[in-house]
């Protein structure tokens, strides 16, 4: 449907898109952009103390560094959504021309949908896709 | 004096789209605002209603000024940026989060919304016909698959906040907020994925317009519930505002924010859950369709009745956040991965048996 047959009114109708995506980007930037350019211009602007600056922790002294490494076990959510969410987009894709593809297209979603949820399903088996 | 306007910019196609979208997005831009001011106030009353307060009631008629109050308060209130984080990708950070969010709008059919609204003034101005030419939302072919483009830049933004921020809270509220958005989008994209089986789209227009006969609520209400739930998850909402659980993370992964960047991060979050009580009605109310108003045009009457349909959903998620408890970090991820996702993967299926069914009696092309 649509994308089978990429006419030149088709190409158009991209050309447009990209070019309402960057003009509404750059407007929306340079609205946000705007909003905190105000806010110092507007604002008072008292001395500023080290204890001010400071890095929030409850009023309490500051202990250790924050930047600290995370369980490795945090990236096999990334990993796990990496691969669910790529089957996902091509699921979409398939969705918009479903009307147009045969059985065999049908069985592949099938096949692809399974396998999906059999690696989920030994990740959680595993016991790796586990908050710590 | 229009006339020679509109031949100059047919001689001119590329100036002429330039213009459309800088009009349509400039349209969509205030509404948008106005809408989250609506929605904040709304938000705040409804709240305030269901524990029993008043709710802000002192500027203006039923403190309707307040949150413009609120606006200018906050702009007059200093820009403080800890020594320990870095300067520049601090103010960057609130930036980048509310741009790709306002991005959002062009692909939703807001100037839709405003252009044919604004045709109430055409016995005044007849010129004013000239807007129905500024709509360009109707024209990404792709608009469904763009908005989850524009939305998977969040998770990413998100962990960069509360890692550049150099606070323990930010940093746990940061990766949590990640690790939630991606759990969620999975399901998130299926559930969109049924409805775009049964439409055969992925233009917002073309699965409005194949509701005409019926709803899809009514074709496939576990697609529904599935997307209610995870859009409120992908919005950040209660029950499930985990990034910024206030009792035990103080404000999540914008705790060292204040004043304006602060400001620009909640209005992202409002536009967003602006733009999926949208999407819902878009995907299973039949968005504009509906009858005629009385008293209204009948080209008017159709933004009329997304804008119900709209608030209908936002008055839900308040609803929602004034009644439910919040979950706990790792109920939420296991909510996500070991019900949301198997039952999406199921509803998908149900969905194609219920399409071949549907085409098979001849009811659906």
């Amino acid at each position: 449907m649509i994308l089978k047959n990429i006419s030149k009114f088709q190409g158009v109708i991209m050309m447009l898109d990209f070019l309402a995506l960057s003009i509404a980007l750059i407007i929306s930037l340079a609205f946000a952009m705007l909003v905190i350019y105000l806010n110092y211009r507007l604002a008072h602007k008292p001395s500023k103390s080290e204890i001010k600056l400071s890095t929030y922790e409850c009023g309490e002294e500051i202990i250790g560094e924050a930047q600290v490494r995370m369980n490795v076990q945090y990236y096999v959510y990334g990993i796990a959504y990496l691969i669910a969410d790529i089957i996902a987009i091509l699921i979409l894709l398939w969705a918009v021309q479903s009307i147009e593809l045969s059985f065999v297209g049908f069985v592949g979603i099938i096949l692809l949908l399974a396998i999906t949820v059999f690696s989920i399903g030994y990740t959680l088996k595993k016991n790796m896709l586990k908050w710590v | 004096m229009i006339d020679s306007i509109i031949t100059y910019l047919k001689s001119n196609p590329l100036l002429a789209d330039s213009l459309r979208v800088v009009v349509a997005m400039v349209f969509a831009l205030i509404f948008m605002l106005l809408n989250a001011l609506i929605f904040i106030y709304v938000e705040r009353k409804v709240w305030a209603r269901t524990m029993q307060r008043m709710g802000p009631t002192y500027v203006g008629k039923w403190g309707i000024l307040q949150l413009i109050a609120d606006f200018v308060k906050v702009l007059n209130k200093e820009i403080i940026i800890p020594a320990k984080a870095n300067r520049f990708a601090f103010l960057a950070m609130p930036v980048f989060i509310t741009a790709v969010s306002l991005l959002l709008i062009i692909v939703m059919p807001y100037d839709y919304v405003v252009a044919y609204t604004l045709l109430i003034f055409q016995p005044i101005f007849p010129a004013i016909s000239i807007l129905k030419y500024a709509v360009v939302s109707s024209y990404f072919q792709y608009g469904v698959l763009l908005i989850f483009v524009i939305l998977s830049f969040n998770p990413i933004f998100i962990l960069l906040t509360g890692w550049i921020s150099n606070n323990k809270y930010s940093i746990v509220g940061g990766f949590r907020a990640a690790a939630q958005l991606l759990s969620f989008e999975v399901p998130f994209l299926l559930s969109v994925a049924a409805v775009v089986v049964l439409t055969g789209s992925l233009n917002l227009y073309e699965i409005v317009e194949k509701q005409k006969s019926m709803w899809l609520i009514f074709l496939a209400p576990l697609t529904f519930i599935l997307f209610l739930i995870t859009a409120i998850a992908e919005a950040e909402r209660t029950p499930f505002d985990i990034p910024d659980a206030e009792s035990e993370i103080i404000a999540g992964w914008n705790t060292e924010y204040s004043a304006s960047p602060f400001l620009l991060l909640i209005m992202g979050m409002y536009v967003r859950a602006f733009v999926s009580a949208t999407l819902l009605a878009i995907f299973f109310f039949g968005g504009w369709l509906g009858p005629t108003l009385p008293g209204f045009l009948a080209p008017m009457s159709g933004p009329l009745w997304l804008m119900i349909k709209t608030y209908f959903f936002m008055f839900l998620y308040i609803l929602i956040r004034a009644a439910f408890p919040r979950y706990r970090i790792d109920q939420l991820l296991s909510l996500s991965w070991t019900k949301l996702l198997p039952l999406s993967v199921a509803n998908l299926l149900i969905v194609i048996a219920v399409k071949y069914y549907l085409m098979s009696m001849g009811l659906m092309s």
